[in-house]
């Protein structure tokens, strides 16, 4: 497997915004202005919310078992869009904040990642921002404490280029990269150290996580 | 061809693979002027290279390798041993016929030996642990009796052979007898005419003359 390929896939119902977050137990994907969550171990539906509210409609989604962080439209398709924490019981909006107008949210248990104009890194405790930078916003955002994964679009020979790749959360450098997702359009990912969820369309993937190059052999000796 | 020997370190845990890598350029850039010439598992520290070529500077590299990409290499170099070429065989101040050779490369390692075949028979070995940096090897002295010989050299450490076997050489006596008459007796001149040939191609004569002694 190389970084990006497919591992496995899930097709969700009207996926129309092709989020996917999660961590290992539990993956996140919207549907339909729906937050879904699915059983990481055989991507089988697990909770469906039907928000039934296109005002607020979900737009990215990311977190782990324990706490969904996510953003919407913030009134009706205009204005700021919403920082958000859900329930991961009901998806029910447990707190939200106007302070940012995120692109895509994503990120773990003690981190939240904002992709807008640049990667921000927001306290899940009183949703204050603690840093920012490293790229010019990506198209899609998450990860946790440990690892940050985008989805960044650049222009390359005239045309615009998608790329995942892997950041270090203390200074957005970026450790890995790859166009591998290239023609796949993916929109969105989520995911920890050793998972990313991407989604697509009506699809939750998993995608495979970069390998580390081995360490160099030594002391070659040649002999007759 | 000959066959090289490497052996690394295994640093990592995460291998797919090793990639062996072979080149004789001069002063090579890895990757660009090196040629993949095999893979081995993970987990393997040796190989043997069977096609390394004769007589040159031959440098390899070895990399670990897995989905992720490929590490730095370790790298080594090798003199490797040339196939040894036998000369025309010549008559020295002693009357002996020497077999002469070019070994074909710069190392010194191993040793040269001497192998000869006696009217057709099969090889076998009259002389060992010549130094690599010997080139010639004295037959002895040669009771004529019109036999041909063929020699070849090789070149050896303990009994591997290091490179391929020379060319054959050979050399045909045949015997005339001046000055006497046959059966010789001490005190008798002779003079030898010795037929030299290098693979089969007779390139001369050469007298030698010899007086017979009484053992």
């Amino acid at each position: 497997m190389v970084f990006g390929d497919i591992i496995r896939q899930s097709e969700l119902v009207d996926n129309s915004t092709g989020s996917a977050g999660g961590d290992g137990t539990t993956v996140y994907g919207i549907g339909n202005s729906d937050i879904y969550s699915l059983n990481e171990s055989d991507l089988t539906q697990s909770g469906i919310k039907s928000l039934d509210d296109f005002t607020n409609e979900p737009l990215s989604v990311g977190g782990t078992k324990d706490v969904i962080w996510g953003n919407s439209n913030g009134g009706g398709g205009f204005g700021l869009n919403l920082l958000r924490e859900y329930s991961p019981s009901d998806f029910s909006v447990i707190r939200e904040t106007s302070d940012f107008d995120p692109f895509k949210v994503g990120g773990g248990d003690n981190v939240i990642w904002v992709s807008e104009g640049e990667i921000k890194e927001v306290s899940p405790s009183d949703f204050s921002q603690i840093s920012s930078g490293g790229s010019d916003g990506p198209a899609g955002i998450g990860g946790n404490e440990s690892v940050i994964w985008t989805i960044e679009r650049f222009e390359k020979d005239g045309s615009a280029v998608d790329a995942l790749r892997e950041r270090d959360p203390s200074d957005f450098s970026v450790l890995s990269s790859t166009t591998n997702i290239e023609d796949r359009a993916i929109s969105d990912v989520g995911g920890y150290e050793d998972q990313i969820w991407a989604g697509k369309g009506d699809y939750v993937y998993e995608l495979a996580t970069p390998v580390e190059i081995p360490s160099a052999p030594s002391n070659l000796s040649v002999t007759h | 061809m000959v066959s090289i020997n490497l052996s690394w370190t295994d640093n990592s845990d995460n291998e797919n693979e090793f990639r062996v890598y072979r080149t004789t350029k001069v002063a090579p850039t890895f990757p660009d002027d090196y040629t993949q010439i095999d893979t081995v598992g993970a987990d393997t520290t040796s190989y043997t290279d069977t096609n390394a070529p004769n007589g040159e500077s031959v440098d390899y590299a070895v990399t670990a390798a897995n989905d992720g990409g490929e590490s730095d290499p370790t790298k080594a170099i090798i003199e490797t041993i040339g196939t040894p070429t036998v000369g025309t065989p010549f008559a020295d101040s002693n009357s002996e016929i020497v077999v002469s050779w070019s070994k074909n490369d710069n190392s010194s390692a191993g040793s040269h030996a001497v192998d000869r075949a006696d009217n057709g028979g099969p090889f076998q070995q009259v002389a060992s642990g010549l130094s690599a940096s010997t080139a010639e090897y004295a037959t002895g002295t040669h009771v004529p009796d019109s036999d041909t010989y063929q020699y070849r050299v090789r070149r050896l450490a303990g009994d591997d052979e290091l490179a391929d076997k020379s060319g054959d050489v050979y050399v045909e006596y045949v015997v005339t007898i001046t000055g006497t008459n046959s059966p010789v007796s001490a005190g008798d001149s002779l003079d030898v005419d010795v037929e030299v040939a290098n693979n089969g191609t007779i390139e001369g004569d050469q007298e030698i003359a010899l007086t017979v002694t009484e053992q």
